[in-house]
């Protein structure tokens, strides 16, 4: 490669690094200055990739059968092993949902009762192959659709929406580690603050809780949303699956079984519902 | 058309294409969690055809568009495949013999060499990728895939600056 070449290329890398130093900086500093660039991107290219999508279906069908054989193996052996377990005890609720129902139901907690929603599938998972907790919606601006709206299931909190352009939404899913939300336990009414811990993880309350307050298993979480908070109050967000002391902190540390399922995550509803500025 | 216009259109015309097969159907063809970067594999494509300077170029417009469509910081994708682009190229330029297999070898390592740095950059800018448990699965599947794709992808990387004077790499 003649050395002319070299310089020339030596300078082309300098000017792409710098530029996208650059860019990723304007990003940083929060002004959400290419949402309107990713916005325009999604709607341009979301028919031609959903024709490619369609057109493709028993490709991709054939494809998630041969791969994900040995999950539906794994899924099988695992339920077994579940319904022996249940058999084996004298447990009356048959599954995490019905008890959630009866908790519900005992609280008398209606979460989307004044609140008006839009249904929405779930478009497409994750796009990083890294762990990313933000998936797409089928609704956005022009269903009404807004920034800081949260999205649930009937089971109860998925997330919120943190992207919208006219036909798609992202949701920043409720597993994420860098969203907080603030939570109350119903039985108890004490207060919190937790966030999510990963894909498979619980959601971990890790403030607010005091060492004195008397949160036990099976208590019931949801959402507390106080003034400013970025969610309504009462959205169910899971059931008490283990309470540990923080001597150092003084508080307690809460593992919340999340009550919506985020892995068979295909339909949600979109609360209409901004935060107060 | 004179040669830069033909250049730039044609290769706007492979990324394009490459976008809409990733999120059309590559995104969902997973095999254990981990589906292929048709995007990365086209950009290393032309540095393994046209050398570090269109490699990079291109490698790094490749990164923006998926930048687009991913949730982290914009420029990350593209800085991180800018760079690997670069280094493809000079990689591919210092090889004398050249042939199909090598091609598909040097494309296999260059897209799991592409996934590290990308992993390296965005942890830079605060996230957790290099701590991600699957960092090395990634790299895998994505290397293999690209070699796998290599003689479609190589091809149309070399006719995006065919017949238009450009020299190709060795």
């Amino acid at each position: 490669m003649p050395s002319r070449s070299r310089r020339r290329a030596r300078r082309v890398l300098l000017v792409i690094t710098l530029l996208a130093i650059t860019l990723v900086t304007i990003d940083a500093a929060g002004v959400n200055a290419f949402d309107p660039v990713r916005n325009s991107a999604s709607d341009v290219v979301s028919p031609v990739s959903g024709a490619v999508r369609w057109l493709t279906t028993p490709f991709r069908n054939v494809w998630a059968g041969m791969t994900g054989y040995d999950d539906l193996e794994a899924e099988n052996e695992r339920l077994r092993e579940q319904l022996d377990e249940q058999q084996g005890t004298e447990i009356t609720e048959a599954n995490a949902l019905e008890q959630l129902d009866r908790l519900r139901k005992q609280l008398d907690i209606t979460f989307d009762k004044d609140i008006p929603t839009e249904i929405a599938r779930v478009a497409s998972g994750p796009r990083n192959n890294f762990t990313d907790h933000r998936v797409e919606i089928d609704k956005g601006s022009d269903s009404g659709l807004e920034v800081g709206n949260p999205v649930v299931t009937k089971a109860g909190l998925v997330g919120r929406i943190v992207r919208v352009s006219a036909e798609r939404s992202v949701v920043q899913l409720a597993t994420d580690p860098a969203l907080e939300i603030g939570i109350r336990v119903a039985e108890t009414q004490d207060i919190g603050v937790g966030h999510g811990s990963g894909p498979k993880g619980p959601f971990v309350v890790d403030r607010g809780i005091e060492l004195i307050d008397e949160v036990e298993v099976g208590h019931f979480v949801v959402t507390s949303g106080f003034e400013r908070a970025i969610m309504p109050p009462d959205i169910p967000v899971g059931i008490v699956g283990d309470v540990q002391p923080d001597e150092a902190a003084r508080s307690l540390i809460l593992r919340v079984d999340f009550s919506a399922k985020f892995t068979q995550l295909d339909v949600v509803q979109v609360m209409k519902w901004t935060p107060q500025p | 058309m004179s040669a830069a216009p033909k250049i730039v259109a044609r290769t706007a015309l492979v990324l394009f294409g490459a976008l809409v097969l990733q999120l059309g159907m590559f995104d969902d063809l997973r095999v254990v969690g981990v589906h292929p970067e048709v995007l990365l594999a086209v950009g290393l494509g032309c540095a393994v055809a046209w050398g570090p300077e269109r490699g990079a170029i291109v490698a790094f417009c490749a990164g923006l568009l998926t930048d687009m469509f991913l949730s982290g910081r914009f420029g990350v994708t593209g800085l991180a495949w800018g760079i690997t682009g670069f280094g493809l190229g000079y990689l591919s330029d210092g090889i004398a013999r050249r042939s199909m297999v090598i091609d598909a070898v040097l494309l296999g390592l260059g897209s799991a060499v592409g996934v590290m740095v990308y992993a390296v950059v965005a942890a830079l800018f605060g996230e957790a990728t290099l701590t991600d448990d699957h960092l090395w699965r990634i790299m895998g599947i994505v290397g293999i895939s690209a070699a796998v794709i290599s003689p479609v992808v190589l091809p149309l990387c070399r006719w995006t600056g065919a017949d238009v004077g450009l020299r190709p790499s060795r």
